[in-house]
């Protein structure tokens, strides 16, 4: 117990530090009235979960490297959420109700390199599976949010 | 009643069908413009990728008022990379690097001005190339798109219009084949019916004498064949009689033939009055009459049969050829046994019986009777001795 609220009290003081800058990059978590932030830093280095789909936005094959966010949720922060909200860096924003846990992933990297601002990081969320969605059809993946900036938990 | 029955479900038939037509055809035509019109707002044909473009758009806007406030105080230049970077993001779409070429140069700028921005290469305002290049570009893609946008409204108004033209026409076609189907169905049934009628008009015209109104004896052959089908099973009576004008070939000499018409109209008028409901008559030729009884006991039918004499006498004919000074007529009855009989055999019976009854004097009638005490002759016989 005091272990884990020392990873907390270490993750947020890394948050901290990286708020000092212009605009922060850092993930943040919130649930009720707990804010954590985990930088963008430790998620790139620590991300080892890797998914090869079509990426509809970039039109070719691409290799995802991240998390499974049920997982980052649940190993880091014991989060076993049923909603989230999740935030943009330009104030986009997404309510995932009900989610398939097992489907959506947080991706930090995209073919090896790390994702930045200007190809729709540092930080983004995607399925692993879309089914029969057509991949020509954008407004299918309105919830592929980009540039995140905070994970909000809602139940 | 059942032609106006027949008439009111048609009506109802009409009715239903133009409803279900009706609504087909309001049914067919929204779901199909809902369908054009979930095609036109796809994203699949592009519609709305310019949502991204003006995205980007707004962004580098926001870049450029900050120009001023950057070159004066550098500590801006963050924000304003920020701005920049989220403009390029917006641009940095699949779909526009593929369809429009001006993205990739477009993208380059926006580096150029991050570059100089980083290397503080100040007044960045003065390098309006990069800036050019840029709103250039996302004008271009932005017009492309709204080019796109009406292109694909007129599509989809020209294949609406065509589709649900097309669609509409095949319906009213289907509509008017089925009216005239249920047309030619009508007609058609008319037309049999107006044939059953004339055939049973025909039939009847063809068993009817002319000039009684009564049964002929193709009717009369008709209903022996029908009667002896069911014979001997039956559990009903039947009985026949079998009568002719009395001296009638003298009435004929005396009166003329028109009179002799009159006459036979006259007593099978006055015979159909006594049996009518009870029996039925058929003129079997010349002046001979046959009168079937088909289920009436037989000592009722055996009355009539003599109520039936009598009445012609009370008809008080003048015929002085007759032993009464008037019209009279002669009949044998024969009530049918359980037996088999042949048509020619039963009418034959009867023949003989009223034979007797000419024989023994005219104006009479003769009754067979199968409880007769001579039963042990055959009935011919029986009847040659009564």
């Amino acid at each position: 117990m005091i272990r884990k609220h020392l990873i907390i009290f270490v993750v947020s003081l890394m948050g901290f530090v990286g708020a000092t800058q212009a605009y922060s990059q850092d993930l943040i978590f919130k649930e009720n009235n707990r804010i954590m932030v985990v930088s963008l830093e430790e998620l790139r280095r620590l991300a080892n979960e890797e998914v090869t789909r079509y990426a509809p936005f970039r039109r070719k094959e691409v290799t995802f490297r991240g998390y499974y966010l049920a997982q980052l949720l649940e190993s880091r922060f014991a989060y076993n959420a049923k909603d989230l909200r999740i935030e943009a860096i330009d104030g986009y924003a997404v309510e995932l109700k009900d989610w398939d846990r097992d489907n959506w992933f947080l991706v930090t990297h995209e073919d090896g390199e790390p994702l930045t601002l200007r190809n729709h990081g540092p930080l983004r969320l995607i399925e692993v599976d879309t089914a029969d969605r057509s991949p020509t059809n954008l407004s299918l993946y309105d919830d592929w949010i980009w540039m995140i900036r905070s994970i909000e938990v809602l139940r | 009643m059942r032609l106006r029955r027949w008439r009111q479900t048609g009506l109802f038939s009409l009715a239903l069908l133009t409803f279900v037509f009706a609504f087909g055809l309001i049914y067919v035509n929204q779901s199909q413009f809902e369908g054009e019109l979930q095609t036109y707002f796809d994203r699949t044909r592009g519609a709305y990728d310019n949502q991204l473009v003006t995205r980007s758009h707004e962004y580098l806007l926001d870049a450029m008022l900050h120009l001023d406030q950057l070159e004066r105080d550098p500590s801006q230049k963050e924000d304003f990379l920020k701005q920049l970077d989220l403009s390029y993001a917006y641009l940095n779409i699949g779909r526009y690097r593929d369809l429009y070429p001006c993205t990739n140069q477009a993208l380059d700028a926006i580096l150029d001005l991050r570059f100089m921005v980083e290397q503080n290469q100040f007044p960045v305002s003065k390098s309006l190339q990069p800036w050019y290049t840029i709103l250039s570009c996302q004008n271009q893609i932005d017009n492309l798109l709204n080019d796109k946008k009406v292109q694909l409204a007129g599509q989809m108004l020209a294949q609406s219009q065509d589709s649900r033209l097309w669609t509409n026409v095949i319906i009213i076609v289907s509509y008017l084949t089925s009216l005239l189907i249920g047309w030619l169905y009508e007609r058609q049934r008319h037309n049999v019916i107006r044939t059953l009628k004339d055939k049973v008009s025909w039939q009847r015209k063809a068993q009817n004498d002319h000039l009684t109104g009564i049964g002929n004896r193709m009717g009369l052959e008709e209903k022996v064949k029908s009667i002896l089908r069911g014979w001997p099973s039956s559990k009903r009576d039947v009985s026949i009689f079998f009568y002719d004008l009395d001296h009638f070939k003298a009435y004929n000499d005396d009166f003329g033939h028109v009179a002799g018409d009159e006459a036979l109209k006259a007593v099978s008028q006055a015979v159909q009055d006594v049996i009518d409901g009870y029996g039925q008559q058929y003129r079997y030729g010349g002046e001979e009459f046959v009168v079937i009884f088909d289920g009436l006991p037989i000592s009722q039918a055996k009355k009539l049969a003599n109520q039936a004499r009598q009445a012609i006498e009370k008809l008080g004919i003048i015929h002085p050829a007759s032993a009464t000074g008037y019209l009279t007529i002669s009949l044998g009855f024969y009530p049918l046994s359980k037996r088999r009989y042949e048509a020619d055999e039963l009418l034959d019976l009867a023949d003989q019986l009223l034979y007797q009854a000419k024989v023994s004097g005219r104006n009479k009638a003769i009754f067979y009777s199968h409880e007769n005490p001579n039963s042990e002759l055959d009935e011919a016989e029986q009847a040659r001795s009564i």
